[in-house]
């Protein structure tokens, strides 16, 4: 789950022209993520995942890093892609 | 799709706020304007430091922005140094009003983009006080940039206060870095795919919306704004966040949230007041996509659409929902570069939410604003800008609004409404937005009271009525038809005995019984006999065919019919027996007393069904008896009224001229109908033998004016259909304004008429007369869908509610279930829906604005275009079909009443070049719209005119110029403006023989006054010229003006003078000497000057009468043009009319003439008007008036009531005998008028079923009036991408050709030259001179490049130009072209129409004879 997480964010903040290096528990909001990238990351994990993420549950506790989210989509259940296979 | 222009280095949105303020180069569209209030000690050179560090690292703050061939380019200038300006208002009686009154000029100032796009003050309001005034262009900066550049400012001022070392070289990349960014990401892929989405969301544009039946008026301006502030503070905005906490307010995704319920109480606010369901409106996208970005200053911000549909059970948590779920999807598809064209008109309403966090300075306390330019981008008519600056939860609402479309009042009741919608959802988010109540008490009071119409009936059935009357009277005559004459006895006795046979023949108890008989005293008889059994009547028109009157007859279960000898064989047997109404008994038969309960049906009324089957309406007796006793106290008036009989009585109106005579005491005048075309209304009036006329407009617009004058009639009711103002008018006006006219509203279903207004012709001034209030015991409600009220201004159904109301539709127990609904207020009463739509102007005043549904009125006949389309499908050999309305225009008897005028200017609609809209408004007042700019940029003032008359120099007599002085006030009061400025003129006037005695003593009395010399011009030959005038301009005005221009010449040239000044108005100067120019794209003031100096040697050198008999030769020297100038006074000098007034009334010795009107001055005027209304059938002072409304030196109301001439036509008739002139082509003043036309559109399996075949089938089902005029077959039907009927598309049936082909080719050389500029921009193979520009794919980018593409190889025209003409074959003609023009180019034509009655200027040449002119000086011009 992490590597499909960071994975996305990497790419979608190099698209924007930065490379960073994530790590699981970066701050995202310091590294510049902002609503569109949530709601994109929301979008992702909605078609790779399979899990609906309401607004409201996109907190700073549970969306504020990686390391975070990943736990949260744990808690709802969540099987990353890759181990479906 | 707009994309930014290949070539230039803007960004994507850069482009579109570049294109935005390209229509618009002077107004402060997109000042972005931050004033920061900075309290305590400020060191003001540490400020300027700071300022400086603040520049230096900020690159868009270095920026300017040039068109480079049509292409904007930004450059970036690393020397610039925008200045920081000192304003120091300490000094200030009030340093706070004197900063207001700055702040409020300095928002407004525009940019010079090319120069800089910034500018800054630091104001001194004391010495604790200053503001730091920031305003930037929108192109270098969004809102977040703002606290990005205060927070910078504030750190650099306290960085060098504390002497630090300061670091300008930025930690951040450039704006100029992103732009590069952009442009590479609008070349990839994830930016095509995002488009993709985009176009897909737009091809869908949402309705375009009114707010509150607004119109924009004749002087707006649509980029004007009002700010009206609110805020959320206290106890809503604790509500506000208890709810976001509630659906995620807090989180990353907070500002969506916000922006949600902001963005969620707009939309049900549009929802409500504008009654569409499709919605939309911009949202802007922050957009700055990755943290290097978060710290630089920039346009980031992407303005995209957000689309939500609005559902009936709506609630705000629903709504909430839907635009999260929209907003996503915004934001998902919101990648730079992808700003959607925020001019775009469709979306009128944007909302902008800012929520950016400023903080102290340095240590100081601030308080930030953000200033309002007072302008804005045309294309929205409201934006909401949230601003939460302190992130504290409590939020600014600035609602700018569209100045054209908000007044006062409306602003108020948006604020109000939206205050409404958003309380109700911060008290319950569960609640349905359709719930909410949008009126306030006083409003809910005003309509009760409106409602509040309780009266007793004098009598329970109208049978009632007259019983008593035959009781009080019976040898009055109460039935009249030519000879015959029929007593209320006898009527009672002779429908006795009917009724007695009808029972005998029925065999049933209270029958419904058919009458199918011609118009008659026996029709009368059996009415009143048939009521008398306690059954109904079903009447049959006698011209409807066979298989209608057998339906008719079958549908509502007749037991009889009646009939007469003639029409007996024509009844189709479809089982009841037949009667005839024999004579008068010879003897009284017993009335047999049958007992009638105001639930019994009096008749049964059919009207035209959607479904393909006309309805049958139960009117009740209580309904019938309501209404007749209503009206005979409405219409009567306590007296016995006599009313013609003379139209169908299956028709709901003739239910008036039935029994209010009778039930009065009064006379029933019987017009037997003839075979054929029924027009027995005109012996109507030709007899004049009754006191009240029922009758529909389009009735009375066929009236001779002349029968109007002397006749008997008092009393004119109009129903049916709208009534026009104008109708009403002239028939008022006709009558020697003396006649009553009513105007009756009422579907059959609330039985012949509910609303009543008297027509009042001081203040009916809009195209509509009202509908008025309430009949007695009736009720109206405008509702909504969901039968809510709706609010003022708010468009709504009109409902019915009271004892009128049908008891629904006979057998159409669906139908009746759908439009006769118990009562929303919980009576039990049944409320009809008319589906007639309305709006309050104002509570109490209802204003009629037409159908919900296709229901048409043609000829006052109540149509379902459903019906006849349903007719038309039963045909085998039709596939589909469609049946639409046209409006053609008809020639009518006597004079065309039915104008409608431009409800700004009052231009009426039989000026050829009106054009009027469906806003009302005129072709002259949308050309002026466009064109303001361009006059305001002409014009000039008094000291230019100072400047003017400094070259003068004075002759021996001392004199310096020439003043034409016709006595009237504007050339008065230009005179004594002369001399008041030093000048001395000489006086000059044009003795033409028919100068009023009037005029020339207020000529003499100002001449003596001032002591100036006065010269009378005079020639023998006036009356030649006269009547030269009338031959090729159907007035005498021109030939006037051209003599004294000429007289004046050689009078400026004999006395040394070298200026002539004249008294036009600012709007004759418009109308005369600007409209043309501006029409062909000359519009910059030398360019107007130099045109209209070779007009005026083009003016003077046509062969005409007077160049034939004045001497001319000074016009031979080109020179002479040049030496002596004409100056219009009014140029320079703008001045109201009261103004104008007063000053004459304290300074001039100048009588007001007892009548305003221009016929005071010159006695020949009347003779040009009568000759201009016969034979070009319009006043040729209409188009000039207008120009004076639009101007603002006349009100509409004056130049209508100056436009009602009353012409003696005896004098007419001998000054034309004097002058030598005889009129051409009288029709007697025939005036267009337009009447509405039904076109049946079909797509037909059979070849060979030609339309008139298909006409006499249609005959044999539907009635007269529902057979289409035109029938037009089509391959096959055109439809819209949804699948539906794309009607916009049928061809219009007057216009058809038999090639079809959409392409047409170039005709002339510069079509062609335009078609290949269009092909290179557009990147199109091939461009029609048909196809509109915006379906080629053509936006407002696209559309300057165009423009300026065209401009390199010599061919001008303005954007606006294009815009408006859409294609190539309409801009062709107003484009100037480089090339010279053919030698044999006619001489300039005088025929042209429309032409102005003062002025010389562009008088007589067309666009293209200009276009020579013009072209004559050359490309510098």
């Amino acid at each position: 789950m992490h590597e499909l997480l960071t994975g996305f964010i990497e790419a979608y903040l190099r698209d924007m022209g930065d490379d960073v290096n994530l790590e699981v528990d970066d701050d995202l909001a310091s590294i510049g993520f902002d609503s569109i990238g949530y709601v994109r990351l929301i979008d992702h994990i909605d078609r790779t995942v399979g899990i609906k993420v309401p607004d409201a549950d996109v907190t700073l506790e549970q969306f504020g890093s990686v390391s975070r989210i990943a736990a949260y989509l744990e808690q709802r259940g969540a099987v990353a892609p890759d181990a479906v296979r | 799709m707009t994309m930014a222009s290949p070539g230039s280095n803007l960004t994507q949105a850069q482009s579109l706020i570049w294109a935005g303020q390209q229509l618009y180069p002077d107004v402060p569209l997109y000042n972005m304007v931050m004033a920061f209030r900075i309290e305590g000690p400020l060191d003001v050179a540490t400020f300027r430091m700071a300022f400086a560090d603040l520049v230096a690292s900020t690159d868009v703050l270095r920026t300017t922005f040039e068109d480079v061939d049509g292409v904007p380019q930004r450059r970036v200038d690393d020397a610039a140094e925008p200045a920081l300006d000192w304003v120091d208002l300490s000094d200030a009686a009030d340093p706070d009003a004197a900063y207001a009154a700055w702040a409020h000029q300095a928002a407004r100032r525009p940019f010079d983009l090319a120069d800089s796009p910034v500018r800054t003050a630091l104001v001194k309001l004391n010495r604790n006080r200053h503001v730091w005034w920031l305003s930037l262009h929108h192109l270098v900066v969004d809102g977040w940039s703002m606290a990005i550049l205060y927070g910078r400012m504030a750190d650099f001022y306290g960085a060098r206060k504390a002497a630090t070392r300061v670091e300008v070289e930025p930690n951040f990349p450039s704006f100029d870095f992103y732009a590069d960014f952009e442009r590479r990401f609008r070349g990839g892929a994830q930016h095509a795919e995002a488009m993709a989405y985009w176009e897909s969301v737009t091809a869908t544009p949402p309705p375009e919306l009114s707010f509150y039946g607004a119109v924009p008026p004749a002087d707006g301006d649509p980029t004007r704004t009002d700010r009206v502030t609110e805020t959320i503070t206290g106890d809503r905005a604790a509500k506000l966040n208890a709810l976001l906490d509630e659906i995620g307010g807090s989180g990353p995704l907070g500002g969506m949230a916000q922006f949600g319920v902001m963005a969620g109480t707009l939309f049900a606010l549009l929802a409500r007041i504008t009654g569409e369901r499709d919605l939309a409106i911009l949202a802007p996208a922050m957009n700055r996509p990755s943290q290097r970005f978060k710290d630089t200053a920039g346009l980031f911000m992407e303005v995209l659409p957000l689309h939500v549909g609005i559902e009936h059970d709506e609630t705000f948590r629903s709504l909430l929902e839907k635009v999260a779920a929209a907003l996503r999807d915004l934001l998902l598809n919101a990648r730079p570069g992808t700003s959607q064209a925020t001019n775009n008109r469709a979306y009128s309403v944007l909302l902008n939410f800012i929520n950016a966090s400023f903080g102290d300075f340095d240590g100081l306390p601030m308080s930030s604003e953000w200033v309002h330019p007072g302008h804005g981008d045309a294309g929205q008519n409201l934006r909401l800008q949230v601003h939460d600056f302190d992130a504290a939860g409590e939020f600014q609402l600035h609602f700018d609004l569209s100045r054209d479309l908000f007044d006062r009042a409306r602003e108020s009741l948006l604020i109000r409404h939206f205050n409404s919608l958003f309380n109700a959802l911060l008290d319950d988010v569960d609640a349905s937005i359709f719930s909410v109540e949008l009126l306030d008490r006083e409003e809910q009071q005003a309509l009760d009271r409106f409602n509040a119409t309780e009266a007793r009936p004098r009598a329970a059935t109208v049978l009632d009525a007259f019983r008593e009357r035959v009781a009080a009277n019976p040898e009055h005559v109460a039935v009249v038809e030519g000879d015959r004459e029929v007593t209320f006895a006898e009527l009672d006795a002779w429908s006795d005995a009917l009724a007695q046979r009808i029972r005998d023949t029925a065999g049933v108890a209270r029958p419904r019984v058919a009458l199918y008989l011609p118009r008659s005293t026996e029709l009368v008889v059996a009415v009143w006999a048939v009521l008398k059994t306690g059954g109904a009547y079903v009447p049959i028109d006698k011209s409807y065919p066979a298989e209608r009157v057998a339906f008719l007859i079958a549908d509502s279960g007749a037991a009889a019919v009646i009939s007469d000898d003639a029409m007996r064989s024509r009844v189709p047997d479809v089982g009841p027996p037949i009667l005839s109404v024999s004579g008068p008994p010879a003897s009284r038969v017993g009335a047999a007393s049958i007992a009638i309960d105001g639930d019994d049906l009096a008749y049964i009324m059919y009207t035209s069904g959607s479904t393909g089957q006309p309805k049958g309406v139960m009117v009740t007796h209580r309904g019938l008896a309501n209404y007749v006793l209503w009206a005979e106290t409405e219409y009567a008036r306590g007296r016995p009224a006599s009313f013609p009989l003379y139209s169908s009585i299956a028709f709901d109106l003739t239910v008036t001229s039935l029994y209010v005579p009778v039930v009065s005491g009064g006379t029933i005048v019987v017009y037997p109908e003839p075979e054929g075309n029924d027009l027995s209304i005109l012996d109507v009036f030709v007899d004049d033998q009754v006191d009240v006329v029922k009758l529909t407009p389009a009735h009375l617009a066929l009236m001779e004016p002349k029968l109007l004058e002397t006749s008997r009639i008092r009393t004119l009711i109009l129903g049916g259909e709208d009534l026009k103002a104008a109708v009403a008018r002239a028939a008022w006006a006709a009558s020697g304004r003396r006649l009553e006219i009513i105007n009756e509203y009422g579907p059959t279903e609330a039985t012949v008429g509910c609303m009543i207004h008297r027509f009042d012709p001081e203040n009916d001034l809009l195209a509509s007369v009202p509908i008025g209030t309430p009949a007695a015991n009736m009720q109206i409600h405008v509702l909504d869908d969901h039968l809510q009220r709706v609010a003022t201004g708010v468009t709504g159904e009109l409902c019915v509610v009271g004892p009128g109301v049908a008891a629904g539709y006979l057998n159409r127990p669906e139908l009746t279930a759908e439009r006769f609904v118990p009562d929303p207020s919980g009576t039990d009463q049944l409320m009809y829906r008319t589906g007639d739509l309305a709006r309050w102007r104002e509570p109490g005043a209802i204003e009629f604005l037409g159908r919900a549904d296709d229901q048409v009125k043609v000829r006052g006949f109540r149509i379902e275009l459903g019906e006849i389309e349903a007719a038309l499908g039963e045909h085998p050999a039709v596939r589909d079909s469609v049946v639409e309305v046209v409006e053609s225009e008809a020639e009518r008897l006597g004079a065309a009443l039915d104008l409608t005028y431009c409800v700004r200017c009052g231009l009426a609609s039989n000026h050829p070049d009106s054009h009027i809209d469906s806003h009302g408004v005129c072709k002259p007042c949308r050309f002026y719209d466009d064109h303001r700019a361009h006059a305001e940029a002409y014009f000039g003032d008094m000291d230019e005119l100072r400047q003017v008359f400094s070259h003068a120099s004075e002759n021996e007599a001392g004199q310096d110029c020439i003043m034409l002085l016709s006595g009237g006030k504007d050339s008065t009061y230009a005179l004594y403006q002369l001399v008041e400025m030093g000048m001395t003129p000489l006086v000059f006037n044009l003795d033409n023989g028919f100068i009023a005695d009037g005029a020339k003593e207020n000529i003499r009395r100002a001449v003596d006054d001032l002591g100036l010399e006065m010269v009378w011009g005079t020639t023998e030959a006036m009356n030649e010229i006269f009547a030269d005038s009338l031959d090729r301009f159907s007035n005498v005005c021109q030939g006037c003006f051209k003599t004294i221009y000429t007289l004046g010449m050689n009078l400026a040239h004999e006395r040394g003078l070298k200026f002539i000044v004249t008294g036009l108005s600012r709007g004759q100067i418009f109308e005369t000497r600007l409209a043309d120019l501006f029409r062909i794209g000359i519009v910059d003031r030398d360019d107007v000057d130099k045109a209209i100096l070779e007009a005026r040697r083009a003016y003077h050198r046509v062969d005409d009468a007077v160049r034939r008999n004045l001497d001319t030769d000074l016009f031979e020297n080109d020179d002479a043009f040049d030496a002596i100038q004409i100056v219009d006074f009014y140029r320079y000098r703008d001045v109201g009319l009261a103004e104008l007034y007063h000053f004459l009334d304290e300074r001039a010795p100048w009588v007001r003439p007892v009548d305003t009107g221009r016929s005071t001055n010159c006695l020949i005027n009347n003779t040009g008007i009568f000759v201009h209304k016969t034979e070009r059938h319009f006043h040729n002072y209409a188009l000039p008036y207008s120009w004076d409304v639009r101007l603002g030196h006349k009100t509409r109301e004056a130049a209508l009531e100056e436009l009602n001439d009353e012409i003696d036509v005896t004098q007419v008739r001998s000054v034309l005998d004097e002058v030598g002139y005889e009129i051409k082509a009288e029709d007697s003043g025939a005036m267009r008028g337009t009447e509405s036309r039904l076109v049946g559109y079909y797509v037909g399996d059979d070849a060979t079923l030609g339309s008139a075949a298909l006409r006499s089938y249609l005959a044999e089902r539907l009635p007269p009036q529902m057979i289409p005029s035109y029938l037009v077959r089509l391959d096959e039907m055109p439809l819209t991408i949804n699948g539906k009927i794309d009607r916009d598309a049928l061809p219009d049936p007057r216009l058809r050709t038999l090639d079809d082909a959409d392409y047409v080719a170039p005709r002339t050389e510069v079509e062609e030259r335009i078609a290949e500029v269009w092909q290179e921009v557009l990147g199109v193979d091939r461009v029609g001179m048909n196809d509109p520009f915006i379906e080629l794919g053509g936006d407002s980018i696209l559309n300057i490049q165009i423009v300026a593409k065209a401009k390199a190889r010599g061919l001008a025209f303005t954007p606006q130009q294009l815009f408006e003409r859409k294609t190539i074959g309409a801009l062709a003609p107003v484009v100037v072209a480089d090339s010279p023009p053919p030698p044999e180019a006619p001489l300039p034509s005088p025929s042209r129409a429309g032409f102005a009655a003062d002025g010389f200027a562009t008088a007589g040449l067309s666009p293209d004879e200009l276009d020579d002119v013009f072209a004559a000086f050359g490309e510098d011009a």
